[in-house]
């Protein structure tokens, strides 16, 4: 967990630069108050001292005692939890395209089967009911405009 | 005038909603009090705001409880608050007393939530009447409290929840800024302009990282049956759980009274104490009753005591609270002392229904196990994306907003990996619910001082608060020397999230 705890730390560093960098260009006083770039900046530097204290604990740190939040996943878990994101992923991208009903159906059953569920007796009408109810609970019930879609050309 | 609301039939259906939905979410584990709370609230913005916060505040302590179902039957802990409940919990089951276990824990829950809610009825007024003397330097310098308590008393690394809160202090300033409107870190984006809400990143913290984290492994788990008759107690299961309950629901109500520390340190703490008062503490851990008696205590009871300062001053006392008062903001109601006077039908409606709830989660909970073991039977390759798209529907119903969910999404994978190194979320999500405030109450005080510091800790009161902050901050060192010294050992904060 050293490296990875490194990394992140190194993320944590660059964000805090960041944060200074942009909080710069904004005002720091105000008519001799504090104005909208004063927490920010300081901020920025605490972010970016404690950012540099946790890169400093992880380069010190042993690669094999384990953290808190236990080992990471073998291959197989990789890959579970990767079917899982990248679906996902590729269902906020057909969101609005597709529709959400659409694309709740097509999200648990395509997670459900990557993750090795084969029968379908439940891939067929879980996914097929999950996105009834929760189209008929948020959007006729709640009145939530959910992507329609689709839906729409189907009309 | 509490009850007449309470019992009123629509709250009456939301309570019991509440209790169930709680445990339901308190039993499956990848989802928690935290994101459960979190993905309820676009659920209820066609509520009133009362009715939304019974739903809310029953999910929270019904989630209490339906993490012991897990432990007991399962040696799974539903929640962190629950962990505790599975070394004598499961032990009692293995021995064939899963049923008392599950009894006295049901029976403790609902005697330590009632203490807690008569003591948030008593406690609550007088605070928030003192805390009308409040002003901007005294509820910056309580939020730097609840923020450097829930940052730093976590077990593990204080420097990573520090990192967290900031960064969520970074998040919350994002948009127009609060004092002068003037865009801050929007690069050009009108959905920036808006700000980052709490609510995406709250769900895929909470929600969607801990999916990803269940994800790793296929598990089945084994679980031990267990019928209604065997729910019965016995005489000498009353006679050795009455003080454990009693000690566990003290500790759980103080405990959660404190900003930071939630059910789980509640409960850790409670067992701690149970097995240091026992004639017996070498049988801990082999199936005593006490061991289950007042750690369930304890975590009912701490969340009335967080919601006394989530009510009267408007500081949550863990990270679900933390959320709860996001909630709050976006109904437009701001909690603190003011409250009490100008909303006093939510307040007293909200602490009479948690009476109500508790009663309810008591015969829910002792006749409805065999309902809730058989929602656990469900295969979490079929839980997982029901979860995922359940979060995706509740985030969108905020603003109806792609971007949300973009933020959703970024928050999990991030969330995913905070996770695994050991960087709590907690700080992170209530940071980003107290920003705003926290910024508006540190500019005022600095503009009544001309710029003076020192104005947080010359006036009283948030003199007093300031010192208490850097106590917090201070505490690894004072552990490591003062209470080495006093009591030969340290005191050990548990690892492990506040919820």
């Amino acid at each position: 967990m050293g490296k990875a705890d490194t990394v992140f730390a190194l993320g944590i560093v660059a964000s805090g630069v960041f944060l200074l960098e942009e909080s710069l260009k904004i005002e720091y006083y105000i008519e001799g108050v504090p104005g909208p770039g004063f927490l920010p900046f300081w901020l920025s530097l605490v972010i970016t001292g404690i950012g540099i204290a946790l890169v400093l604990r992880g380069v010190r740190s042993r690669p094999l005692v384990p953290e808190d939040g236990g080992q990471w996943p073998d291959g197989f878990g990789w890959r579970r939890i990767a079917a899982a994101l990248v679906s996902l992923l590729v269902a906020l991208l057909l969101m609005e395209s597709l529709g959400f009903f659409v694309v709740c159906i097509v999200y648990v059953a395509t997670v459900a089967f990557s993750l090795g569920v084969r029968s379908w007796r439940i891939l067929v009408p879980v996914p097929l009911l999950s996105a009834i109810v929760l189209y008929g609970v948020f959007s006729v019930w709640l009145k939530v405009p959910l992507p329609r879609g689709i839906l729409d050309i189907l009309g | 005038m509490g009850f007449s609301i309470a019992f009123s039939p629509i709250n009456m259906v939301y309570v019991t909603l509440g209790v169930i939905m709680g445990t339901l979410i308190g039993a499956l584990p990848g989802i928690g009090p935290v994101s459960g709370v979190a993905i309820l609230i676009p659920l209820s913005f066609g509520m009133n705001p009362t009715t939304a916060m019974i739903l809310m505040s029953g999910v929270y302590y019904g989630c209490m409880y339906g993490g012991t179902i897990t432990s007991v039957l399962m040696n799974v802990p539903g929640e962190s608050s629950s962990i505790m409940t599975c070394l004598d919990g499961h032990a009692m089951a293995l021995k064939g007393r899963a049923g008392p276990a599950l009894s006295i824990a049901a029976i403790g829950s609902f005697v330590a939530g009632t203490f807690s809610v008569v003591m948030l009825m008593l406690m609550a007024p007088p605070i928030a009447e003192a805390a009308l003397q409040f002003g901007p330097p005294e509820y910056f310098a309580l939020m730097m409290l609840g923020l450097t308590a829930i940052a730093g008393l976590t077990g593990g690394s204080k420097l990573k929840g520090y990192a967290m809160g900031f960064i969520g202090l970074s998040l919350s300033v994002v948009g127009l800024d609060v004092i002068t409107a003037k865009p801050r870190f929007t690069f050009g984006s009108l959905d920036l302009m808006d700000g980052i809400n709490f609510l995406p990143i709250a769900v895929g913290l909470f929600g969607i990282a801990e999916v990803g984290v269940m994800l790793e492994r296929s598990t089945s788990y084994q679980i031990i049956k267990t019928s209604l008759r065997e729910m019965i107690l016995s005489r000498k299961d009353i006679k050795d759980s009455v003080w454990p309950i009693i000690r566990g629901t003290v500790i759980g109500f103080l405990t959660g009274v404190l900003p930071g520390a939630g059910a789980t340190i509640a409960s850790f703490f409670s067992y701690a104490v149970e097995k240091r008062v026992s004639k017996t503490p070498e049988k801990f851990g082999t199936g005593m009753i006490e061991g289950v008696a007042s750690p369930e205590s304890a975590n009912n009871a701490s969340t009335g005591g967080a919601m006394v300062p989530l009510l009267t001053l408007g500081i949550p006392g863990s990270g679900t609270t933390a959320v709860m008062l996001g909630a709050l903001t976006l109904f437009n109601l701001q909690p603190g002392p003011l409250l009490f006077t100008k909303n006093p039908d939510f307040v007293w409606g909200l602490i009479a229904s948690m009476y109500i709830g508790n009663f309810m989660l008591l015969v829910l909970n002792i006749a409805f196990v065999p309902a809730f073991v058989a929602v656990l039977r469900v295969p979490y390759e079929i839980l997982a994306p029901l979860i995922v798209i359940f979060c995706v529907v509740g985030v969108y119903s905020l603003d109806f907003s792609m971007f949300d969910l973009w933020l959703m999404f970024g928050a999990g994978v991030i969330g995913y990996f905070m996770k695994k190194l050991s960087y709590p979320p907690a700080p992170l999500v209530l940071a980003l619910v107290l920003g705003d405030s926290m910024e508006t109450n540190l500019r005022r005080s600095l503009k009544m001082s001309q710029g003076d510091i020192s104005i947080f800790f010359t006036r009283p009161i948030s003199g007093v608060i300031m010192v208490a902050v850097i106590i917090v901050l201070l505490w690894p060192l004072l552990n490591r020397y003062l209470f080495r010294r006093l009591l030969g050992k340290e005191m050990e904060v548990p690892e492990g999230e506040i919820i």
